[in-house]
């Protein structure tokens, strides 16, 4: 190549910095990557919704049983409590009218007079009466007791759901923080992996479009031979930037940017294209070099 | 993502969102916790209050009932006796007397009963509302904290970013770190020890490239591959 031409090409190396068939691979990639991207911390966010979630259901459920256990042995209790208070109240009845009558034969055997007689019917009254009237208010304490038991219960039963919820929306809370520092460590690890192999894609996400695409310009300015092997670049890209003409083997990988995968094990050790086709070929096979 | 900076200030939103959201569950899990105790104690405290007016009650009815008793006693004995009118009468009132003080005395201790029952429900709700406010202080310090460390974190690795891009040439990070003429500066210098691989990644011209080296660009590629 004369010195005047390759001054030439030299001047226009700076300005190329992606040709169109690599900035829509690229732009191909990162799209993929993107959504490859958000596809997994999808799948974890709702990994994570899903199992505590599910564990939230089963508390509440466990709650919601006890709760209609405890309300139906309260109702039971109850139940017994009153019956036996109704019991209480008849023998008392009972016990009192045969009193009277013991007492009235006793008057009558006895001779007591009318006032004497009336003054002991109002003890007995009394007593009856402050017997009957103690049973009734034990009995609707019993009442009140039983019924605020039921009212604690399922108030408690309310906040043990509300303490349940809120402990699992806490437990979701932590967990999603972890997932998205996970998930940006993860991003930032792959992208400084695959662009120290000279894929910007993940930088993209980091830096933006503008600054990877420099940084891609950057390596494959740091690196045209590798760059050009791997078919990242071109021929033309090649010559414009190391100013001689490309090795005349066959690079691993179809020129234009892609990422396609070199298939060592397809014919003659060429690279496929990502539709699995050949996309070089000669006797010489991938590594071969002929400076 | 169109910069650094712009991913930088997202994840620092996001993350300080996702720090404030742990918080705020945190404190709705501890006041969740309260609120339970709470309506716990004041029931057993309203159970307490609910005794208190049929206690009294009871106590009042035996006492009403003696009072009877005792009237209708004297009564009947004054007849007996054959006591006068005023005599009997001073008997009843010296009876009615003990009754409207005992029942004034019993009447006190069930409004002094209901006294300590309001006082302590009064400081059930006093010791909730203090728990309540001293909880979400102890998580807002937390959250405070955390929130610095989370700017501290995200700030660490926007400069850790920056430095890392230097290694593919770009030093424009590091106006936000050290300033854009301290930037400027670094990547200057950093041409002027690369100028082969700053001319051919396209950082300087042909002109700079041969203003530094004092060759023509081509001699780039000689360097290298000659």
């Amino acid at each position: 190549m004369a010195e005047e031409e390759k001054k030439n090409v030299a001047v226009a190396a700076p300005t190329a910095v992606m040709t169109a068939p690599e900035m829509k691979t690229q732009a191909a990639d990162a799209n993929q990557f993107r959504q490859a991207f958000d596809a997994r911390k999808q799948g974890a966010q709702n990994n994570i919704n899903s199992t505590l979630g599910s564990s939230l259901n089963t508390q509440k459920q466990g709650l919601t049983d006890t709760y209609n256990r405890n309300m139906t042995a309260q109702d039971q209790a109850m139940a017994t409590g009153q019956q036996a208070f109704d019991f209480a109240k008849e023998d008392l009845g009972t016990q009192a009218a045969r009193t009277q009558r013991g007492m009235d034969s006793y008057a009558d055997v006895r001779g007591l007079n009318r006032q004497a007689g009336s003054q002991q019917a109002l003890s007995l009254g009394l007593g009856r009466s402050t017997a009957t009237g103690r049973l009734a208010q034990q009995q609707q304490m019993a009442a009140q007791e039983s019924q605020r038991q039921k009212d604690l219960l399922r108030t408690d039963y309310q906040n043990q759901i509300a303490k349940a919820v809120a402990a699992n929306d806490y437990k979701t809370a932590a967990a999603l923080l972890d997932d998205f520092n996970n998930q940006n460590n993860w991003l930032d690890k792959n992208a400084a992996a695959m662009a120290s192999f000279g894929n910007f894609i993940g930088y993209e996400q980091m830096y933006g479009p503008d600054q990877a695409a420099a940084m891609r310009q950057f390596w494959i300015g740091s690196n045209p031979e590798l760059a050009y092997n791997t078919g990242v670049i071109d021929q033309e890209r090649y010559k414009a930037i190391t100013g001689r003409d490309a090795p005349d083997y066959v690079p691993l990988a179809p020129t234009g940017g892609g990422y396609d995968w070199w298939d060592p094990y397809a014919v003659g050790g060429v690279a496929t294209n990502s539709s699995g086709g050949l996309t070089g070929g000669g006797s010489g096979g991938g590594n071969t070099t002929s400076h | 993502m169109a910069s650094l900076q712009e991913t930088f200030a997202q994840r620092q939103n996001e993350s300080a969102g996702k720090i404030n959201n742990l918080y705020d569950k945190q404190a709705e899990t501890q006041a969740a916790g309260l609120k339970a105790d709470y309506d716990r104690n004041m029931s057993d405290v309203q159970a307490e209050a609910d005794k208190i007016g049929p206690q009294f009650q009871d106590q009042a009815n035996t006492l009403a009932g003696q009072f009877e008793r005792q009237r209708r006693n004297a009564n009947l004995s004054g007849m007996i006796s054959g006591l006068g009118s005023g005599a009997g009468q001073q008997q009843q009132n010296a009876i009615r007397n003990q009754f409207v003080g005992q029942y004034g005395a019993l009447r006190g201790q069930e409004a002094g009963a209901i006294n300590d029952i309001n006082q302590k429900k009064a400081n059930l709700t006093t010791a909730y509302n203090n728990a309540l406010v001293g909880a979400r202080a102890e998580t807002d310090a937390k959250r405070d904290q955390e929130l610095i460390k989370n700017y501290d974190a995200n700030r660490n690795w926007y400069e850790t970013q920056a430095q890392n891009a230097t290694n593919y040439g770009q030093f424009g990070n590091l106006q936000d770190i050290y300033g854009q003429a301290q930037a400027n500066q670094m990547r200057n210098t950093w041409i002027a020890q690369n100028p082969d691989v700053a001319f051919r990644s396209g950082m300087i011209s042909a002109d700079d490239y041969k203003k530094l080296t004092g060759k023509d660009a081509t001699a780039g590629y000689q360097s290298i591959y000659g």
